[in-house]
């Protein structure tokens, strides 16, 4: 698996975990807890980072 | 329902029959048949292809239950749920695209049984469970469509049923992934349409700002942004878990990639088909499902959940606008139902027909079967909505 495909995986591993840590539970943004706003904000995290790993890599080219 | 309601579903109806005609005739003037019949001829470009994913992925459940279900359930578990199937896209996208389209091979058995040397259990087992797992999300999609379709015309449900169904029988038969592509195009366009139109009528509508408004919703309604009241915290894990690596394997959607011009292309399809589906799902989450709130306890408990998001869009828009939304969300369910329909036809006609049975069948041989199995499997699967087993009404209801 070519590394920056594995940092992004890594990445978005780290990112869940995080987001689930219980401190996310109690924080609220506009009434709404931050693990909602954590997953709301990886929908458009993760395609653009696809996006993004797509077009540098050469090997499609 | 209306004149102008029922007319504009007629001219939407007509208009993927006619796709269907002509997805027929292109592919029985060519010589690559069964590449254009299964894999669309290997030349759908990029956005053709996102917006074709999109359609696949977003059935009636996502478009029609969204709102409903962010309000009853909150936004934190239905946010980890639905960015499951976004995140697992991304993943496949970067790990297995590139060697599912260099294949060159037109349904998902056939790169496996390539893939473990041509094993003679995978060869039978695999379009087995795509008949089986495939055909029970069918049903319970069909029974969504019968729903739909009875509420936007007024037919009863299994009239509905029998309309929707011959409908995208009918084009799959004719045109398979040529007609998909096109009508899933179509489809797709509708889906942006209406929720963008329904997101614009929704800021025209704002009482106050949209902090204020969404900030109140989430004071009368505590379920909308807190953790934990209606699914324990682990349950949220699960959803999230389950749709990241069971949405992106679902074959009907797997067979997109297989339809691109070359493996960029197919990685730059399902990131730009998830980006989109994810501003979509944003705009509903955050956008229109506090609207919700303004209907109060009374008049909502007179409708069910996934009908919550008509009674909003029947509070902003006149009947041309309805008559568009109505046929966008039917395009929303037959853009599910054809491309599965389309994945188990291609396990019977192609991967058992001719992989197992009859592997000298040729193409004509080939196309006719698959014609065939179409109706064949569309009718039953059809009939077998119009009483389907209770514990399908928990597929449907999900997406």
């Amino acid at each position: 698996i070519p590394k920056k495909d594995g940092i992004f995986f890594i990445g978005i591993v780290v990112y869940v975990v995080m987001f689930f840590l219980p401190w996310t539970h109690e924080i609220k943004i506009l009434n709404v807890s931050l693990l909602a706003w954590g997953g709301a904000l990886l929908f458009l995290l993760a395609p653009i980072t696809g996006i993004i790993l797509t077009l540098i890599d050469s090997t499609d080219r | 329902m209306k004149f102008i309601e029922v007319t504009i579903i007629i001219f939407y109806i007509l208009f993927c029959i006619l796709l269907g005609i002509w997805a027929q005739k292109r592919i029985s003037t060519s010589d690559s048949g069964v590449d254009n019949y299964y894999a669309a001829g290997r030349n759908v470009g990029t956005v053709a292809n996102s917006l074709a994913i999109l359609a696949a992925l977003g059935s009636g459940g996502s478009f029609m239950a969204g709102p409903g279900s962010v309000w009853q359930l909150g936004i934190p578990f239905l946010t980890w749920m639905t960015v499951g199937s976004i995140v697992g896209f991304a993943l496949a996208s970067i790990l297995v695209a590139r060697p599912l389209r260099n294949s060159r091979k037109v349904t998902v058995p056939e790169f496996l049984n390539d893939r473990y040397g041509g094993n003679k259990i995978i060869k039978i087992a695999v379009p087995i469970v795509i008949i089986l797992g495939s055909g029970m999300y069918l049903m319970s999609q069909m029974k969504a469509g019968g729903l739909i379709t009875s509420y936007v015309t007024g037919l009863s449900y299994e009239w509905g049923l029998v309309v929707i169904a011959l409908v995208f029988i009918l084009y799959v038969s004719m045109g398979g992934m040529l007609a998909v592509t096109w009508t899933n195009l179509l489809q797709g366009s509708l889906m942006i349409l209406i929720t963008l139109s329904l997101f614009t009528a929704c800021i025209i509508h704002l009482p106050t700002s949209w902090m204020d408004f969404f900030k109140e919703s989430a004071t009368r309604n505590p379920t909308l942004g807190t953790v934990g009241t209606t699914v324990p915290i682990v349950g949220y894990l699960g959803a999230f878990v389950t749709w990241a690596t069971a949405v992106c394997i679902t074959p009907h959607l797997v067979m997109r990639i297989f339809t691109s011009t070359d493996a960029r292309s197919a990685k730059l399809s399902l990131n730009i088909s998830m980006l989109i589906y994810g501003i979509l799902m944003l705009g509903l989450t955050f956008l229109t499902a506090p609207f919700i709130g303004t209907f109060g306890e009374a008049v909502l408990q007179n409708y069910a959940s996934d009908m919550w998001l008509l009674l909003i869009a029947e509070s902003m828009f006149g009947p041309i606008m309805m008559g568009i939304i109505a046929a966008g969300i039917m395009a929303a369910v037959m853009s599910s139902t054809d491309s599965l329909l389309l994945a188990i036809s291609s396990a019977v006609a192609y991967d058992l027909y001719k992989g197992v049975i009859n592997p000298k069948a040729n193409q004509k041989k080939t196309l006719f079967m698959s014609t065939v199995v179409t109706w064949i499997i569309g009718i039953v699967v059809m009939v077998l909505a119009l009483n389907p087993p209770e514990y399908l009404v928990v597929l449907y209801t999900v997406q």
